[in-house]
C-alpha cells in the first residue's frame, strides 16, 4: 500500500488521456470493414471475442477481400498504437490509482489489503492488452492469412491460440472491471455514510 | 420396442448406415414391398426399375423422414428421373442427383451422408446462441423459465439494495465494526451485481449487432455449405455444367409392354427452389443460372451455393448471396427478360439474396406436371411433411396469442401458392405420400440418434402405406379424363 500525492490531480489527467484516447480510437474505428459475406463495418470488440477458432482470421481474410483493405489496416495499427500509448497506460494507471486511493482510506485491514492488491493487479492487465495489442498488429498485418479447410467429419476444432485468447481476454478484462466497480461500490458506501 | 437401456446405448454410439436400414420397423416395410411388388410407372430399364419423378418437401430436420421414404420406394425397384425439392427436400435431392448411374439406388449413399453428419455442427452460429437455441427447441416452456429467471435476477438486486441500505442505516445507530463490514460488503456485491447484469446485457446487444451485421441470420450456414461442397466434390461435381450434367444423364429406357411410345425425349432434371428478395421471385436452380452468368461463365458459381441458397431458413440461418452479376452484359439482360418480364434495357440487381425457397413453395410439386400429356409415361412421385398438430386444429380462433396469429397468418400466405396448384390439379395428390411428423420441431437440430431413426422409419413407413395404396393404372385413367375435363373447360 503507497500514499500516492496529487493522487486527484493524477486520477483526472488519467481520466482525461482515456476519453481523448477513446474519441480518437473510435474515430479510427469508423475505418473497420471487412467482407463477410458483404462489405460490412466492425469494432476492436470483434476481433478481442471471436466467437469461434478462425473467426478473427476470417475477419482479417475479409479485411483483404475489400479494395479499400489499406485504409482498415492502417486505421487498425492506428487504433492499437493510440491503445498502446495512452489508453492503456492511462485507463489501468487510473484504476491502480482509484485502488489505491480506497486501499487507503477503507477502515477495514482486509479491505485496505484487497484493494492494495487489486491495485497491483493491474500489472497483469496491463501486460496483456500489450500482448494482445501485439498480437492483433502481427494479425492483421497477414494479408495471406492461413485457416484450413474445414473439416466436415471430426468436431469443431478449438485452438490452443484460440483457447489462449479467450482466457487472456477473462483476465485482461476481468480484473480491471471488478476492481473499478468495486472502488466506485466502496466510494459509494464511504460518501453515503459520510466517511470520506 | 426398444428399452430405455438400448435407447441410451444407442444415443452414446456413431450411427452407422445398418442403424437406419436394420431398424424392425424399417425391415419390415422393406420386406413388404419385396413381397408385394407394385407397377407404379410403364417406363423402365434393362434392370426392370420402373421410373418416376420425385418432388420433396421441405421441413428442416424432418427431412430425415424424406430419407426413409426414399430407401423403401428404391427397395420396390423405383428410380427416379427427374428431382426436385426445397430446403431439406433440396438436400436430399441434391444428396441424390450427385450420384453416377440413375439404375443403382442412391439412398444408401444419402444415409451414410446422414449418419455421418453431426446435425449440431449445422447450427454454426454463435456458441451462446446454439445453446439458447438448443433450449428453445428442446424445453416447451422455455419462455416460463426465462421469466422466471429474470424474475430471480431482480429480487436479488432488490434483496442486494434492501440489505446495503438497511445496515448503512443501522450502523449510524449502532457503530460496530461488524454492521459497518457487512454495510461495506453489500455495497461492493450490489456494485459487482451491477458488472455482471451490465455485461450479459452488452454482451446481448453485440450478439443482436452481429444479428444486424450478419443480414439478420443467426447461423452463417458454412458447415453446411462445406459438407454439401464436399458430397459434391466426392461425386465429381465442381462445377454447375457438372451437376447439370449428372442429373441429366438417363439409362437406356423401354417402355412397358404393351405401350410404343418414343423415350428418347425422356431427360433427367434435378431443381432447387429458393426465393430471392431483391426482385422478389421464386428461383429454380440450376437452370436459372444463365441470370447470374453469361453463357460460358456459369461455372465460375459454385453448385453447392444453390441448396446452401434453397435451405437459407430466414433467421436461423444468414442468406445466399451471388454477387457480383454482370448487369451490364446483353445475354444477361436478356435472360432476365425472358425469366422476369424485364423491360428492354432494364438492368437486373449486381447482386442477389436468397433466403428458403420454402418462404414461395416448399412443395414444387407443380415444377414436373406437362399439361399437354394425356397419358402419362411416368407419375410424379411427391413427398409430403405432415407436422400439423391436432391442437392446432382444435385452438378456438378468438383465443390465438399473437405470435400464433402472426404464424398462421404467415403460413396461411407461404403454403397457398403450392395449395393453389394442388386444388387446380387434384390428380398430382395422387401420387403424393405424406408422412406425419408432428411430435417432432422442424428446427431441432439436436436430435438423438433413436430420434433420427425413428423418423426415418416414418419414412419408411409412410411409402409402405403409400405404395400400397397407388394405383398406376387408376392414375393414368385420372389423369387422361382430368386432361380431356381441362381442355373441355378451355374450348
Amino acid at each position: 500500500m503507497i500514499h500516492i500525492p496529487n493522487l486527484g490531480l493524477l486520477f483526472c489527467i488519467a481520466l482525461a488521456v482515456v476519453i481523448l484516447s477513446s474519441w480518437l480510437m473510435g474515430k479510427q474505428g469508423k475505418l473497420f470493414f471487412t467482407k463477410d459475406p458483404l462489405r460490412r463495418k466492425f469494432s476492436i470488440l470483434e476481433m478481442e471475442f471471436p466467437a469461434k477458432s478462425y473467426d478473427l482470421e476470417y475477419l482479417i481474410k475479409g479485411i483483404y477481400l475489400l479494395p479499400e483493405a489499406q485504409t482498415t489496416v492502417k486505421a487498425v495499427k492506428r487504433q492499437l498504437l493510440l491503445d498502446y500509448l495512452l489508453f492503456i497506460p492511462a485507463a489501468y494507471g487510473g484504476i491502480f490509482l482509484l485502488s489505491m486511493h480506497v486501499a487507503t482510506s477503507i477502515p477495514f485491514y482486509i479491505g485496505q489489503y484487497l484493494f492494495a492488491g487489486l491495485a497491483w493487479a493491474q500489472i497483469i492487465p496491463f501486460v496483456l492488452d500489450y500482448i494482445e495489442n501485439t498480437y492483433f498488429w502481427i494479425m492483421v498485418g497477414k494479408p495471406g492469412i492461413y485457416i484450413p479447410p474445414p473439416v466436415i467429419t471430426k468436431e469443431e476444432p478449438q485452438t490452443a491460440t484460440f483457447k489462449l485468447m479467450q482466457w487472456l481476454e477473462r483476465f485482461k478484462w476481468g480484473i480491471p472491471l471488478i476492481t473499478f466497480v468495486s472502488c466506485l461500490s466502496v466510494m459509494a458506501y464511504s460518501w453515503l455514510s459520510g466517511g470520506f | 420396442m426398444a428399452t430405455k437401456k438400448e435407447i441410451r446405448q444407442l444415443n452414446k454410439k456413431d450411427l452407422t448406415v445398418d442403424d437406419f436400414i436394420n431398424n424392425p420397423r424399417v425391415k419390415a416395410c422393406e420386406e413388404y414391398v419385396l413381397n408385394n411388388p407394385k407397377i407404379v410407372s410403364d417406363v423402365l430399364d434393362e434392370k426392370g426399375n420402373q421410373y418416376v419423378n420425385l418432388v420433396q418437401k421441405g421441413g428442416g430436420v424432418l427431412g430425415v423422414a424424406l430419407v426413409g421414404y426414399v430407401y423403401i420406394l428404391e427397395k420396390a425397384g423405383i428410380r427416379f428421373l427427374k428431382l426436385a425439392g426445397t430446403s431439406a427436400g433440396a438436400i436430399n435431392t441434391s444428396l441424390m442427383a450427385i450420384q453416377k448411374d440413375k439404375t443403382e439406388a442412391k439412398s444408401e449413399y444419402v444415409i451414410k451422408a446422414l449418419a455421418d453428419l453431426n446435425m449440431i455442427r449445422l447450427v454454426d452460429g454463435h456458441p451462446l446462441v446454439r445453446k439458447i437455441i438448443q433450449r428453445f427447441v428442446k424445453e416447451p416452456d422455455f419462455f416460463k423459465r426465462v421469466k422466471k429467471l429474470l424474475l430471480i435476477v431482480g429480487l436479488s438486486l432488490l434483496g442486494l439494495l434492501a440489505v446495503s441500505f438497511i445496515t448503512l442505516g443501522l450502523q449510524q445507530k449502532h457503530s460496530c465494526i461488524l454492521i459497518r463490514a457487512v454495510a461495506c460488503g453489500a455495497f461492493i456485491l450490489t456494485g459487482l451485481y451491477f458488472l455482471c447484469i451490465s455485461v450479459v446485457g452488452y454482451y446481448l446487444s453485440t450478439l443482436l449487432r452481429r444479428l444486424k451485421t450478419a443480414g439478420f441470420g443467426i447461423n452463417p450456414g458454412d458447415f453446411f455449405y462445406d459438407w454439401v461442397k464436399a458430397h459434391m466434390k466426392e461425386n465429381e461435381i465442381e462445377t454447375v455444367d457438372q451437376l447439370i450434367n449428372r442429373a441429366q444423364e438417363k439409362p437406356a429406357f423401354k417402355m412397358r409392354s404393351p405401350r410404343t411410345e418414343p423415350v428418347n425425349d425422356l431427360d433427367g432434371d434435378v431443381v432447387f427452389i429458393a426465393s430471392e428478395l431483391v426482385t422478389q421471385n421464386k428461383f429454380e436452380l440450376p437452370r436459372m443460372a444463365d441470370l447470374f452468368r453469361p453463357p460460358g461463365r456459369r461455372n465460375e458459381l459454385q453448385p453447392a451455393g444453390f441448396v446452401r441458397a434453397s435451405m437459407a431458413i430466414p433467421v436461423f440461418f444468414e442468406s445466399y448471396y451471388i454477387k457480383e452479376i454482370p448487369s451490364d452484359n446483353a445475354a444477361i439482360q436478356k435472360a432476365w427478360q425472358d425469366a422476369f418480364n424485364f423491360k428492354e434495357g432494364e438492368r437486373p440487381p449486381e447482386t442477389l439474396r436468397f433466403v428458403d425457397g420454402g418462404i414461395l413453395s416448399n412443395f414444387p410439386i407443380n415444377l414436373f406436371y406437362n399439361k399437354s400429356i394425356d397419358t402419362p409415361r411416368m407419375p410424379t412421385f411427391g413427398i409430403d411433411l405432415d407436422d400439423t398438430k391436432e391442437q392446432d386444429q382444435k385452438d378456438v380462433p378468438e383465443n390465438w396469442s399473437f405470435p400464433g396469429y402472426l404464424g398462421r397468418m404467415f403460413n396461411t400466405i407461404r403454403f397457398y401458392y403450392d395449395k393453389d396448384f394442388s386444388l387446380q390439379n387434384r390428380i398430382m395428390n395422387k401420387g403424393v405420400g405424406s408422412i406425419k411428423v408432428a411430435e417432432y420441431n422442424w428446427l431441432n437440430f439436436f436430435l438423438t440418434n433413436d430420434q433420427k431413426i425413428d423418423l426415418f422409419a416414418k419414412g419408411a413407413e409412410a411409402a409402405k402405406a403409400f405404395l400400397d395404396g397407388f394405383n398406376w393404372e387408376e392414375y393414368k385413367d385420372d389423369r387422361a379424363k382430368f386432361t380431356a375435363e381441362q381442355k373441355k373447360e378451355l374450348l
